[in-house]
């Protein structure tokens, strides 16, 4: 009776799972094999041409370089933040996390267009800075890689904030306080003890940052220009503009395996250390 | 360097990086009621003219409608393909339970373009076509997985004793969901979703590319409309959905609290 009971509450989800994600994406696989209509490419040489032809190598670079920044600010950045979150008594604290949860909770596209008006060439900061004088020409702020890093990681800060503020949270304060009692200073409390014990926290929170931003699409549509391709939008372009369904499909394949492997480090990393 | 240096050197960082969220934010708002058309600073003065363009558009309204009805039908029918699902992975034992999990949280892990674009092969080729059912569909996949994972997380966390010492007592399976589990997971399903609605109505990737004119949802539109215009109609737009977020967080944090929702969506 047990295993029908559960078999019916688990089966309605896997076979949509199944239908609609698993097959799609097999689908997918199949279709990034098969020759084009435009170019009669067939197997496997939409996926030589991706890791041989310099473009797409470019293109696959400036992914993983724009994943790399990103996540490098993002939680450089954010860990004094985190931290302050997860110690602090202050009585603003809940405004605090007001502050940051917000973010979550507002379309990617409303902070896009947020950024337009704060960077853009008539925006909040070239006005400004035209105003008093301080510079003669508008600065490029958007429609390049600075719009597009600083959309990501502002998109992105809100979860590195939480998955740092919940590691430090976990490690005990009485550990940094004997650290302190037997007379380090801040900085050697904070190198030698509180960074250590979270370490591993953070690089969970790392390979997230790092998987959703070679994964962002939108803030690379909105704010990104001429030179700042990356992979999701390549895909996209070769759908829209290409037409190009099996060269997508391989783009599509190459990103997703990518992604895997990441996956897969991480929880090599993860059992290693536990 | 002395401690309170430090504490007073954080304190000022963190209210620098807090301005810096909220900056994009806080903007849009102050656009919206701009009198002017270009986005100027300072201000032309308080108006509700973009409000009112906002009221005689109606593609965009149409779009937000549209948009409406698919993040709380992909809310409902993920919150009952996910709620049993989630059940039966933390009171039942089995082989292959943990590659299950997995497997059911799996759509989260990949880049939604994939999805997007694997979904647009599929409709295409089977014949389906797009339509407001292969829109819904393609946001199913995307937000299940935020119901597992809510759901099953506070679901771990209770004992099955009082399952138990219902169904002893004569209950049955319907009557005990109803009078003892459901109330002990209840934050987890509100949570689960709030993150599905949300995560539907924000979706891009998976939308961009099963639209079509009929079924265009509000982000999509937002973006198409932004390559060719400018005005503060969008600033309005997006005001809003803002006031509707922080009016759903605000008493989401009188009923549960904000630390515990942040838990429940951080990762």
């Amino acid at each position: 009776m047990d295993i029908s009971r559960r078999t019916k509450l688990l089966l309605p989800s896997l076979i949509i799972l199944v239908v609609f994600f698993v097959f799609p994406i097999f689908l997918n696989l199949v279709m990034s094999l098969r020759s084009t209509r435009v170019n009669d490419i067939a197997g496997l040489q939409a996926y030589i041409k991706i890791f041989t032809d310099p473009y797409y190598l470019l293109v696959i670079g400036q992914t993983f370089g724009l994943g790399f920044v990103v996540t490098g600010i993002t939680i450089i950045l954010g860990y004094p933040v985190g931290y302050f979150l997860a110690r602090t008594t202050s009585s603003y604290k809940s405004i605090f996390t007001f502050v940051i949860i917000t973010p979550l909770l507002i379309s990617i596209i409303i902070k896009c267009y947020g950024w337009m008006l704060i960077l853009g060439r008539q925006g909040l900061i070239n006005s400004s800075l035209l105003k008093i004088g301080l510079i003669k020409n508008p600065l490029e702020l958007i429609y390049n890689w600075a719009g597009v890093i600083i959309a990501v990681v502002h998109v992105l800060f809100p979860f590195a904030i939480l998955s740092i503020s919940s590691v430090i949270e976990g490690i005990d304060i009485t550990i940094e306080e004997s650290a302190r009692a037997l007379g380090a200073n801040p900085f050697r409390t904070f190198f030698h003890v509180t960074l250590p014990l979270s370490i591993q926290g953070i690089a969970t929170g790392a390979t997230l940052t790092f998987l959703l931003t070679i994964g962002s699409f939108v803030t690379v549509l909105m704010l990104g220009g001429k030179g700042t391709m990356v992979l999701p939008l390549l895909i996209y372009q070769q759908i829209t503009v290409t037409f190009n369904e099996a060269f997508a499909a391989a783009l599509g394949t190459s990103l997703m395996m990518i992604a895997i492997v990441l996956l897969m480090v991480q929880f090599k990393l993860l059992k290693r250390w536990t | 360097m002395s401690e309170a240096r430090i504490n007073l050197g954080l304190r000022i960082y963190v209210t620098v990086f807090l301005i810096f969220l909220a900056a994009p934010i806080v903007i849009v708002v102050f656009v919206s009621f701009n009198a002017s058309s270009a986005i100027l600073f300072p201000p032309r003065g308080f108006s509700l003219v973009w409000y009112k363009v906002l009221s005689g558009n109606e593609a965009i309204l149409k779009s937000a409608y549209n948009s409406l009805k698919l993040a709380s039908l992909s809310t409902l029918l993920s919150l009952g393909l996910g709620i049993p699902a989630a059940m039966s992975l933390v009171r039942y034992k089995f082989t292959g339970r943990e590659l299950i999990q997995s497997f059911l949280l799996s759509p989260m892990t990949l880049p939604m373009i994939v999805i997007g674009l694997a979904l647009l092969f599929f409709f295409a080729k089977t014949g389906i076509g797009l339509s407001f059912f292969s829109l819904l569909i393609g946001h199913v996949i995307i937000t299940l997985p935020y119901v597992v994972r809510t759901v099953s997380g506070v679901y771990y966390g209770i004992g099955e004793e009082m399952e138990e010492m219902a169904m002893v007592l004569g209950a049955g399976p319907w009557r005990t969901f109803w009078y003892v589990t459901f109330p002990a997971i209840r934050p987890g399903i509100v949570a689960g979703a709030i993150f599905s609605f949300i995560t539907s109505f924000d979706n891009v990737p998976i939308s961009i590319f099963l639209t079509r004119t009929e079924t265009n949802t509000l982000p999509v539109y937002i973006m198409s409309y932004l390559v060719y215009n400018f005005d503060p109609s969008v600033a309005a737009v997006s005001t809003l959905q803002l006031a509707f977020a922080m009016i759903v967080l605000w008493v989401l944090g009188k009923i549960y609290g904000l630390k515990k929702i942040s838990m429940m969506g951080g990762g």
